[in-house]
C-alpha cells in the first residue's frame, strides 16, 4: 500500500518523491515538528498571560490569530526561499543540475518538484501552526471568509516568492553573483524582509483583508483604486486584482526560469519577452494613478513620484537581463558572418543591414541596446499620453517632455555602457557593470551637494544633473536652456558610446574572421 | 576511417565547433561511431575531449555544426528529450548526493527516465548487481568509497538501457583492481548492444576493449581509426623477438643476412635479439627456415605486437598522458 502511493507521487513527479526522501528524514520532522508545536505554545502563552496581568476573562484571539498570521506568513516565505537558494545554487556548483538537465523530463516537472519538495519542512511548520490559527480566528469572531483568504494568500504568496528565490538561486549558481550559497540565501533574504514581504503583505492588510466586515483590526484609512476600480473596498475585486497580479508575475517569472533552465548562458529574458513585460508593467503601474478619490494634482503629483523611480529600477535591471555576454555576442556574430557566407553573392547590403536590425530587435545573443531602446519607445507610449491627460504635463507640457527625453536618453546611455562591459573581456563584467553604474548615479550628485552646487543657487548644474539624467525636482521653475545644453550633451556622449561599441563589435567580428 | 554506407552510425557529427570567447576548443570534428563499437578518445590534456563529449551529452551547445545521435538530429535551443532517453552521460568528477541512500538515489534517476514499478525494481536490482553494490543498496551514499562512488555513478548511467553511453575519463583515480572490474563491466554492456565512446588516458585499458580509436589535439579529430586498421598502419615494418642457445653474435650475423631485416638489437643478458622485419608472412617463415637448417638452436621466434602507445607515438602524435 506505502510503495503504491510512493509510486504514484514518484512516476508523477520524480524530482518531488526525491525532495521529500532528501529531507523527511525522522530527525528534521521531529525537530520541525517540535519548533512549530513550541513557537505555537510560547505565542499562546503569551497571550494567555497577557490576559491574566490585564484580569480579562478571555485571551485577545483576534490578536493572536493576527501575529499567527504575520509569524506563518514570513515564516513560511523566508524558510522556504532560504531553502531552494541554498538547494539549487549547490546543486549547479556541484554539478548534479546538468543531470536533471539532461533527463527527458520537462524543466517545468523538475522545477515544480524543487518548489514543492525543497521547503516541506516549513510546509509541515506551517500547516502544524493552522489548527491554533483557525481556531484563534473562530474564537475572535474574524468572519470565516476572512480567514480562508489568509490561507490563499499565504499560498500565492509562497508560489509567487518562492519562483523569485529559484530564479535567484539558478543565476545566482551560474553567475557567481554572490559567492557562497548561504551567502546568496542570505543576501535574498535581507533584500525579501526589506522590500518583498513587507509590500505583499501591507498589501494584503490595506487592500485584500480591507473590505471584509468584522476585520476592524486590520482597517487602516486610506482608498486604493487600479483604473477606477475600488479595489480597496470591494472584496472580490481585492482578491481577484491581487490573485491576477500575483498569477501574471508568476508566469513571467516562469518563462524566464524554463528559459534559463534549459539554457544557462542565454540572457534572462528573451527580446520579444522584454517587450511584452515592460508594457505589462506600465499599464499595471499606471492604473494606480487613475483613482477617483485623488484630486488631479495629487493624482500628477502622485503618479510623477510612483513612475520615476519605478521606471528607473525597471530600466535598470532590464539592462541586466537583456544584454548578452560576450560569448553570446561571439556566437551571434559568428552565425552572422556564417549566415552572410550562405546568402553569399546575391546578398545586397541592404538585404544584410535589415537583417542586422531584424537582429537586434528580435534574435538571441544580438547586442540588447536597440532592444531597450524599444523598450523605452513602448514605455513612453503610454507614460506620454498619461502624462498629458492625467500626470503634470497639462500644467507644463515642454518640461514634461524634456524631462521624459532626458530620462530616456540617460538610459540609453546606461544600456550602452552595460553592453560595453559586458562585450570586454575582463572578469565578472556585471560587478564592473554595476560599480560603474553606482559610481554614475552617485558621485557626482554627492560632490555637487558638498560643494553646494545646485540649480537652486547654481542654476548652471542642471547641465550635469540632466546629463546624470536625474529628475527635474522643480517643475515650474524649469531652467529650460540648461537643460537643452544638458541634453545635447547626452545625445553626444550616446553617440560616442555607440561608435565605441560598433567598433569593438566590428573588432570582435575581424577576430573572428582571423 | 573507411565508414561503408551499410554501417549503422549511433553518433554521426559535422563540422562540429565549439567556440569559447575566440578559441576553438573543437573544431570542425566529423565523428562516425557505429552502433555496438567502444570507441575509444584520446588525446592530450586540453585537446577538447570533455567538451566534444559534454556537446554529444547535450550538456553543452556547439557554435556551429550538427549531430546525429541514432540518426535523430539534435536541435538547438530544445529539449530533446526523445534524444535524451538515448543517452547515458558519465562526467569525470561524477557528482552525488550525499543525502539519498544508493537504492533512493537511483530510483530518482530511474524513475527520471520514465521507469515504472514492477520494471523499475527490477532494473535496479540488476544494475547493482552489475556493479556489485547489492550489499550496500541501503547505504548513505555519504558513506561510500571513491571506487564504490564512481561504480554508482555509472549505475545511474545506464538506468535507463540508453543505446549511447558516453564516459569521460572514467578510471581515473581507480585503484588497479577497479580498473580491470571497470573493463570487465563495459565488455559486458557492449555485449547488452549498447554503444560506448570513452576518453581516457590510459591506453593500455583502451587497447583491451575498444574497437575503434580518435586522436583528438587542439581541437581537431586529427585520427580516427579502427584497432585493426591502426595496427595494420604500422605493420609495414614489425618487429619479431628471436632466442637461441648458442652464440647470438652467429644469430646476429644470420640474421643481417636477411635482406628484410632492418634493423637487429641485442637484447642485454639474455640471448635474444629484437629484429625489426619489413617482409611478408611468407618471407618471415623462409627467415625462420634457414635459420634452423643453419643449425642455430632457435627457442624462440615470435612476432611482437607494438602497444598502442607506441603506435601513436611513432605515428608522430603528442604523448596522451
Amino acid at each position: 500500500m506505502e510503495s503504491s502511493w510512493i509510486d504514484t507521487l514518484g512516476d508523477w513527479n520524480p524530482q518531488f518523491l526525491r525532495e521529500c526522501r532528501g529531507r523527511l528524514k525522522p530527525r528534521s520532522v521531529l525537530a520541525t515538528v517540535t519548533l512549530s508545536l513550541l513557537a505555537q505554545l510560547l505565542l499562546f502563552l503569551s497571550y494567555w498571560q497577557g490576559a491574566q496581568w490585564l484580569r480579562k476573562d478571555e485571551i485577545d484571539w483576534v490578536g493572536l490569530c493576527n501575529n499567527m498570521t504575520w509569524f506563518m506568513s514570513y515564516g513560511l516565505i523566508i524558510v522556504g526561499c532560504y531553502f531552494l537558494i541554498n538547494d539549487i545554487t549547490q546543486e549547479d556548483r556541484l554539478g548534479t543540475l546538468n543531470f536533471i538537465r539532461l533527463s527527458p523530463r520537462p524543466s517545468q516537472e523538475i522545477l515544480l518538484g524543487k518548489v514543492l519538495g525543497v521547503p516541506i519542512l516549513a510546509y509541515l511548520g506551517i500547516v502544524l501552526a493552522i489548527p491554533l490559527h483557525f481556531i484563534a480566528g473562530i474564537l475572535g469572531q474574524i468572519p470565516l471568509a476572512i480567514l480562508v483568504s489568509i490561507y490563499i494568500m499565504l499560498l500565492a504568496g509562497a508560489i509567487f516568492f518562492f519562483s523569485v528565490a529559484l530564479l535567484f538561486g539558478l543565476l545566482n549558481g551560474a553567475r557567481r553573483v554572490v559567492g557562497q550559497q548561504s551567502a546568496a540565501a542570505l543576501a535574498f533574504i535581507v533584500l525579501l524582509v526589506s522590500f518583498g514581504l513587507p509590500i505583499y503583505m501591507g498589501w494584503n492588510f490595506q487592500s485584500v483583508w480591507q473590505g471584509i466586515s468584522g476585520s476592524q483590526n486590520f482597517r487602516i484609512q486610506s482608498t486604493i483604486e487600479w483604473a477606477y476600480l475600488p479595489i480597496q473596498s470591494n472584496f472580490w475585486l481585492a482578491h481577484g486584482f491581487t490573485l491576477l497580479t500575483l498569477a501574471i508575475g508568476t508566469i513571467f517569472i516562469w518563462q524566464m526560469l524554463l528559459r534559463r533552465f534549459l539554457m544557462p548562458r542565454a540572457t534572462i529574458v528573451s527580446k520579444p519577452m522584454s517587450y511584452v513585460l515592460v508594457a505589462y508593467l506600465e499599464i499595471w503601474m499606471l492604473g494606480f494613478t487613475l483613482n477617483e478619490s485623488l484630486s488631479p494634482r495629487e493624482a500628477a503629483s502622485g503618479g510623477t513620484a510612483l513612475l520615476y523611480p519605478f521606471n528607473l529600477s525597471l530600466f535598470l535591471i532590464l539592462m541586466f537581463v537583456l544584454c548578452p555576454g560576450r560569448q553570446e555576442i561571439l556566437d551571434w556574430l559568428r552565425f552572422r558572418h556564417a549566415h552572410r557566407q550562405e546568402v553569399a553573392v546575391g546578398a545586397t547590403e541592404v538585404f544584410s543591414l535589415r537583417g542586422v536590425w531584424r537582429d537586434l530587435v528580435w534574435a538571441e545573443g544580438s547586442p540588447g541596446v536597440v532592444a531597450i531602446a524599444i523598450n523605452l519607445l513602448i514605455a513612453n507610449a503610454l507614460i506620454i499620453p498619461w502624462a498629458f491627460l492625467i500626470g503634470p504635463g497639462k500644467e507644463y507640457p515642454e518640461t514634461i517632455l524634456l524631462q521624459i527625453a532626458v530620462f530616456t536618453v540617460a538610459i540609453l546611455i546606461e544600456a550602452i555602457a552595460v553592453q560595453w562591459i559586458f562585450t570586454a573581456q575582463i572578469r565578472n563584467p556585471g560587478t564592473w557593470a554595476v560599480g560603474i553604474l553606482a559610481i554614475w548615479l552617485i558621485v557626482p550628485i554627492t560632490v555637487l551637494n558638498i560643494l553646494r552646487l545646485m540649480p537652486q543657487n547654481t542654476p548652471a548644474s542642471m547641465i550635469i544633473l540632466t546629463l546624470l539624467g536625474y529628475p527635474f525636482v522643480d517643475l515650474s521653475r524649469p531652467l529650460t536652456g540648461f537643460i537643452v545644453v544638458g541634453l545635447i550633451l547626452q545625445c553626444l556622449v550616446s553617440i560616442g558610446l555607440v561608435i565605441l561599441l560598433r567598433r569593438k563589435l566590428q573588432q570582435l567580428a575581424l577576430s573572428l574572421q582571423r | 576511417m573507411g565508414i561503408s554506407m551499410t554501417d549503422s552510425l549511433t553518433i554521426a557529427t559535422s563540422d562540429l565547433t565549439k567556440q569559447f570567447d575566440i578559441i576553438a576548443a573543437v573544431q570542425g570534428v566529423n565523428l562516425h561511431v557505429r552502433t555496438g563499437e567502444i570507441y575509444g578518445l584520446i588525446g592530450p590534456n586540453g585537446a577538447g575531449k570533455t567538451t566534444l563529449i559534454r556537446m554529444l551529452a547535450s550538456a553543452e551547445n556547439p557554435t556551429e555544426g550538427d549531430i546525429c545521435i541514432e540518426g535523430q538530429p539534435v536541435l538547438k535551443g530544445q529539449a530533446n528529450s526523445e534524444i535524451k532517453r538515448k543517452i547515458g552521460y558519465l562526467p569525470d568528477d561524477f557528482p552525488l548526493y550525499s543525502d539519498l541512500e544508493v537504492w533512493t538515489y537511483l530510483d530518482y534517476f530511474a524513475r527520471l527516465y520514465y521507469l515504472q514499478n514492477p520494471t523499475l525494481s527490477e532494473r535496479l536490482t540488476e544494475v547493482l548487481a552489475l556493479v556489485s553494490l547489492e550489499n550496500k543498496r541501503n547505504s548513505p551514499i555519504s558513506e561510500l568509497s571513491r571506487g564504490m562512488k564512481q561504480r554508482l555513478s555509472l549505475a545511474r548511467t545506464i538506468i535507463h538501457r540508453p543505446a549511447l553511453l558516453l564516459l569521460d575519463e572514467p578510471v581515473s583515480g581507480l585503484d588497479p583492481a577497479a580498473r580491470v572490474q571497470f573493463r570487465e563491466t563495459l565488455k559486458l554492456l557492449q555485449r547488452e548492444g549498447m554503444t560506448i565512446l570513452i576518453s581516457s588516458h590510459i591506453l593500455s585499458d583502451l587497447e583491451d576493449f575498444c574497437n575503434s580509436i580518435g586522436i583528438m589535439e587542439q581541437g581537431k579529430l586529427v585520427e580516427s581509426a579502427s584497432l585493426q586498421e591502426l595496427y595494420k598502419r604500422d605493420s609495414n615494418s614489425r618487429r619479431v623477438l628471436v632466442s637461441t642457445l648458442g652464440d647470438s653474435a652467429i644469430l646476429q650475423t644470420h640474421l643481417e643476412q636477411n635482406s628484410f631485416v632492418q634493423n637487429c638489437q641485442t637484447i642485454p643478458h639474455r640471448n635474444q635479439m629484437c629484429v625489426e622485419f619489413s617482409g611478408t608472412d611468407e618471407a618471415l617463415a623462409d627467415l625462420l627456415r634457414s635459420l634452423i637448417t643453419a643449425d642455430i638452436p632457435v627457442t624462440e621466434f615470435s612476432p611482437v605486437q607494438d602497444s598502442l602507445e607506441t603506435i601513436f607515438l611513432r605515428l608522430g602524435y603528442e604523448r596522451t598522458a
